[in-house]
């Protein structure tokens, strides 16, 4: 298989996090106030909005100093494959 | 049937986002896919960490995160027996003893490899015997998945499946192997992120970790139990009557520990599949090594929510648990451990039928009694106790304390693991078909690009497979609960297989074959001559004649595995020593004395897989200690 064509499974995955990150701790944001919001006194669509937001970013920094790694890699032996 | 939730536009949201990326990550892959070898096993180049998660995650379906929460409303802390003696050293094991032989021989599958180490009749039982499990389990798992839909959220059964079955066909068909592997590695993440605030909040609500073991501690005095027995894994191992699980410390080391554990994490082309498209040899035993890290906390993550489910009080949530909602039969997968069973204690005078108020009373914690799905009364045993509906557990659990859009999160995860576990037998099963049915006695010699389609069209034919199946599963429950039942026949003798196979090199392929049947209908007798206790002859055992009655359907099935295990053991060496074995020559590669061990000496010693197999095993033995 030419591994230069596959993705990294760290964009896809860090994206899907920190869209639903943003998604659900703005939600539970504009929804504080609502009954049910706050379960055991936790704000906790905010919470883990935050917690999922901070794990996309880091999963898609992984991926993109990975990329970075291997463009620096080609460069230095020209005819690799990224 | 009212059901236990309602969902906001953010909970489909969620959902949407999520099939959007399953999807989109199969339409990117499917550029990579050129050869049958990078369909059937993603061109042998995943990173260890990609494949590990995949490991761990192909077996993360309906029976782990139902079954296991289920169980651990039934038994306690002590389901965790199923990871920490159940798994973790049968992973260790397949990653430091036989991924050598089943990566080094360069076999496609298990069933490649029975070939190549016997012969050709010890494949094509392996081969149709893995298939046709295979496939009826990914229909058992869709059917469960259909039937919770529809109790918890009024969601049409036939919707449900159909759309859960177009969608994991559709990434697989494009992607392949690799496409269910980055979804799987996708859906891991989503599970743990998903359920690991359902821990969190049910902790909080009964006072933390102290208050849960505290409360469970009343409920096992109430059960006649002991009272740490719902919170201590071993202490109360020493008699089976001490313990919910029914078991005794012999039987669980050596039927669940030993035969069960090592069959399946060593021998089934599901997982080992996984950790065959590693992109090295060093790559593919650190895969199970990998996965062993994250799975030895799942009991955190998936047994924890079932026993706080007991407990939390019905007013403690963000919506209090529906009475008389979502209670009806769930069928679990096979292999899964969760199931209703007869809870002695709630006896309201009111619980006379299936009332709502009666139906409360008779709730523990959140846990709601079961309910006849014709009569919608509430079902007892026969010494009239109440039946709890265990498999509704963790999803009470999700409805009861997720509010709007952590719920969709948490519903999404319980998605994402049916899915994982169809996606991953459906992948196991199109590799199977094309490679070790299609081309060894169809069309033997097509090209590359011929058994690349086959692979497609079997992709398609075990998707819709398993839907029917899903549907024979909702008609006959009877016929489902026959097919487990023959499925753990099947499996229980083929670790002593492995085991002579890789170990000892005068094993033959006679004496695999004869001890492989020999060991099923070994099985099948010890389960036709026993019974578990308060059970009724027939799907349960006892057909022969009842000499031995069990505890608990746990120690029927445990005892059962061990009696099938050493009869194929004995019979398979029996019969090898009375017949021809093959040359030395033919079995380098194959067998342990006849293959030059993986040198790591060239790596750092943190960097070994031996390294990190004893840090697994030390804290797999830390937390047996912490929770003895």
């Amino acid at each position: 298989m030419d591994t230069s064509l596959r993705l990294d499974v760290r964009y896809p995955i860090g994206l899907f996090f920190a869209i639903l990150g943003v998604l659900i701790g703005t939600y539970g944001f504009v929804t504080l106030e609502r009954p049910g919001a706050t379960p055991t006194g936790v704000p906790i669509d905010i919470v883990w909005g935050i917690l999922m937001l901070v794990f996309g970013a880091f999963m898609l920094f992984l991926a993109e100093r990975a990329r970075r790694a291997r463009i620096r890699a080609h460069d230095a032996a020209p005819g690799s494959s990224i | 049937m009212a059901h236990a939730a309602t969902l906001s536009w953010i909970d489909y949201a969620v959902m949407a986002i999520y099939f959007a990326f399953v999807l989109g990550i199969g339409f990117l892959l499917k550029r990579s896919v050129k050869t049958s070898t990078d369909f059937f096993l993603s061109g042998r180049s995943m990173p260890a960490w990609v494949a590990g998660l995949a490991f761990i995650s192909a077996n993360l379906g309906a029976q782990e995160v139902i079954g296991m929460g289920a169980s651990g409303a039934k038994y306690g802390i002590a389901t965790s027996h199923f990871y920490w003696i159940g798994a973790i050293p049968a992973m260790v094991f397949v990653g430091i003893f036989m991924m050598p032989f089943y990566y080094g021989s360069r076999a496609r599958s298990v069933p490649e490899y029975l070939k190549l180490r016997f012969d050709e009749k010890t494949r094509a039982l392996n081969a149709i015997s893995f298939a046709v499990m295979t496939i009826f389990s990914s229909g058992v798992s869709l059917y469960a998945m259909g039937k919770l839909l529809e109790l918890l959220l009024g969601w049409s059964f036939n919707f449900s499946v159909l759309v859960a079955g177009g969608i994991v066909l559709a990434y697989t068909f494009l992607g392949g192997l690799t496409s269910a592997i980055y979804n799987e590695v996708l859906q891991f993440f989503l599970i743990v992120l998903g359920f690991l605030p359902l821990t969190y909040l049910g902790l909080r609500s009964v006072g933390g970790w102290h208050g849960m073991v505290a409360k469970l501690e009343s409920y096992s005095s109430a059960h006649g139990y002991p009272a740490g027995a719902y919170t201590h894994s071993w202490t109360y191992m020493n008699n089976a009557a001490h313990n919910p699980i029914g078991v005794e410390w012999l039987g669980l080391a050596m039927g669940l520990g030993f035969v069960l554990s090592f069959g399946y994490w060593c021998t089934d082309f599901l997982v080992v599949q996984r950790a065959m498209a590693a992109e090295s040899m060093t790559s593919a035993r650190r895969t199970p090594l990998i996965a062993a890290l994250p799975k030895m906390l799942f009991p955190f993550l998936v047994i924890v929510p079932g026993m706080l489910a007991l407990v939390v009080a019905p007013s403690s949530g963000v919506r209090n648990a529906a009475p008389g909602a979502p209670s009806a039969v769930v069928a679990t997968a096979p292999g899964a451990v969760g199931a209703a069973e007869a809870s002695p204690a709630p006896t309201a005078p009111a619980a006379q039928a299936g009332g709502e108020e009666s139906v409360q009373a008779l709730s523990h914690g959140i846990v709601p009694p079961k309910l006849n799905p014709e009569t919608g009364k509430v079902e007892r045993d026969t010494h009239g106790n109440v039946i709890l509906d265990y498999d509704l557990a963790t999803p009470m659990m999700l409805v009861h304390f997720f509010p709007a859009g952590l719920l969709g999160l948490g519903l999404t995860a319980l998605l994402a693991s049916f899915m994982s576990g169809m996606a991953g037998n459906v992948t196991a099963f199109n590799t199977v078909w094309t490679y070790d049915l299609y081309q060894s006695y169809v069309h033997p010699n097509a090209s590359d690009q011929h058994y690349l389609n086959m692979g497609r069209f079997a992709t398609v034919f075990g998707v819709l497979v398993s839907i029917a199946a899903a549907y024979v599963a909702a008609s006959f429950n009877n016929i489902m609960d026959f097919l487990q039942l023959v499925f753990a026949f099947v499996n229980a003798p083929l670790f002593a297989t492995f085991a002579l196979g890789m170990f000892w090199k005068r094993s033959t392929g006679h004496g695999a074959f004869i001890g492989l049947i020999a060991g099923t209908l070994a099985a099948a007798i010890h389960h036709g001559l026993t019974l578990p206790a308060g059970a009724v002859v027939g799907i349960k055992g006892g057909y022969f004649g009842v000499i031995t009655t069990f505890r608990s359907d746990l120690g029927q099935t445990f005892w059962t595995a061990v009696f099938a295990w050493v009869t194929c053991f004995v019979v398979t060496i029996g019969v090898s020593l009375l017949t021809a074995p093959r040359p030395d020559g033919e079995l380098k590669g194959l067998v342990y004395s006849l293959t030059a061990k993986p040198d790591d000496g060239a790596m750092a010693w943190y960097q070994r897989p031996a390294t990190l197999a004893v840090v697994v095993l030390l804290l797999t033995l830390a937390l047996n200690i912490i929770f003895f």
